[in-house]
């Protein structure tokens, strides 16, 4: 009895202690093959108060996302990482790789140079996770002017490939 | 305090002792999933919302002072053994988020704060009933608890969508853990084969509430580039707003505690068998 009691509370400490956050919700995004496909990216602009909207833009098919987790020897931490691939106008794709963090509530990435997304938008920074689901997720991120005024909002649609 | 926790531990051992000296010895396994309410109070976040309210003259809105109950889904599994008298340990995962506190400006802009408390709980209980024999039973439980909570203070645009990215100053989640911890009670009753109802109450405190706890943004962000940002909640929003980077003595710290109801479904086996 006492061996199965050390072993249940084995287990289960270790099944708890696993569960980190900030790991967990990732394994959201890389799991499988981590690849998500960019569905479409909304862009909306506003006028000089940050409140009424002036236009708005939407692109579609924009690339992929492949998220990944890669651990090294030297590494102090496991690290999250995401390769981020866009196609230009006439095809060819760019790959973008860099660190990403996830918490089912934001996003954030950060490669360098910055991916640009239908050849206007920068992927990196910290987007705001609107829709936090397995299959689809909807991101946004929102663009201030001189005058800390609502400028651009951005709405990013991602789709698991 | 003290004089609950030497009873407790006395009840403990004549638990242990007495209970499992009888020939008639049950050990259980069991699961419990439900729903927990964390009726919890801190000192430390009305200062900050005071201050908010009083630095913003313009708002139409203020932030109420306190906030609502955090609720959401627990699972728990544990084990038992003894007889009618059971020692139990068990471990459980809590994920519970409150309602927002809003605060609001005429041109429909405006903040929300709200928490979220992530607690792994491991309890050592003692139970009465709960046999074969006796389908209903009642425990007395002491908890210890890593509780990890998260403030997360939103920016609210006109068209209502909320921002928690850099762009704005305050925006973000704020979260650290402490060590908690508690008494409680807790009830159940067998209804159909091995499946039950129960029921609980604890009270949680932490340990080192005199000992301020900072809440900070970026421990989590921290595996990616961080922005230079101010990283705590503060106590004084003139100071903050004059001097940002200072966070000595003017930033707030985790101290909510309080009771946290428990209501769930269980699957006990072994206390429970086919006619």
């Amino acid at each position: 009895m006492r061996k199965f009691i050390f072993i249940f509370s084995a287990i289960v400490t270790t099944a708890f202690v696993s569960c980190d956050k900030g790991d967990m919700e990732i394994k959201k995004l890389n799991r499988g093959e981590g690849t998500w496909t960019i569905e479409s990216i909304v862009v909306e602009e506003y006028d000089s108060t940050g409140i009424n909207r002036t236009g708005s833009t939407t692109r579609t098919d924009l690339g992929e996302f492949v998220f990944f987790k890669e651990t090294t020897l030297s590494a102090l931490f496991d690290e999250h990482f995401v390769t981020i691939l866009i196609p230009d106008t006439s095809g060819v794709i760019s790959g973008y790789t860099g660190g990403v963090y996830y918490d089912d509530s934001r996003v954030k990435i950060d490669c360098d140079p910055a991916p640009i997304v239908g050849g206007i938008v920068s992927l990196n920074g910290v987007w705001t996770v609107h829709d936090n689901g397995r299959r689809n997720q909807t991101w946004t991120m929102y663009i201030l002017d001189n005058n800390a005024t609502l400028a651009t909002k951005y709405i990013l649609e991602i789709k698991k490939k | 305090m003290k004089k609950i926790g030497r009873y407790f531990c006395t009840l403990f051992a004549l638990c242990m002792f007495g209970g499992t000296a009888k020939a008639e010895f049950e050990p259980i396994i069991f699961i419990e999933a439900g729903y927990a309410s964390l009726k919890y109070k801190t000192d430390e976040l009305p200062v900050f919302l005071k201050s908010y309210n009083s630095y913003q003259t313009t708002l139409t809105q203020q932030f109420g002072l306190k906030l609502p109950a955090a609720r959401g889904p627990y699972l728990k599994v544990g084990i038992g053994v003894g007889a009618t008298c059971k020692m139990i340990l068990d471990f459980t995962i809590y994920n519970a988020k409150s309602q927002p506190l809003s605060a609001r400006f005429g041109d429909g802009t405006g903040r929300d704060i709200w928490v979220e408390h992530r607690l792994s709980n491991t309890n050592i209980g003692i139970r009465f009933g709960g046999t074969k024999e006796i389908p209903v039973w009642a425990q007395f439980n002491m908890n210890l608890a890593v509780q990890n909570s998260s403030l997360y203070f939103a920016y609210v645009y006109p068209d209502g969508s909320l921002s928690l990215g850099t762009e704005r100053t305050l925006s973000g989640i704020y979260s650290n853990f402490n060590l908690a911890g508690g008494f409680g009670v807790a009830a159940g009753i067998r209804l159909l084969g091995p499946i039950g109802l129960a029921i609980g109450v604890d009270r949680i405190g932490v340990f080192e509430r005199k000992k301020s706890i900072e809440y900070h943004k970026y421990s989590d962000l921290n595996n990616v580039k961080p922005d230079m940002q101010p990283d705590y909640i503060p106590r004084d929003m003139a100071t903050y707003v004059s001097d940002p980077f200072n966070s000595i003595e003017n930033s707030i710290g985790n101290d909510f505690r309080g009771w946290k109801f428990t209501a769930g479904i269980t699957l006990s086996l072994g206390d429970w068998e086919a006619n």
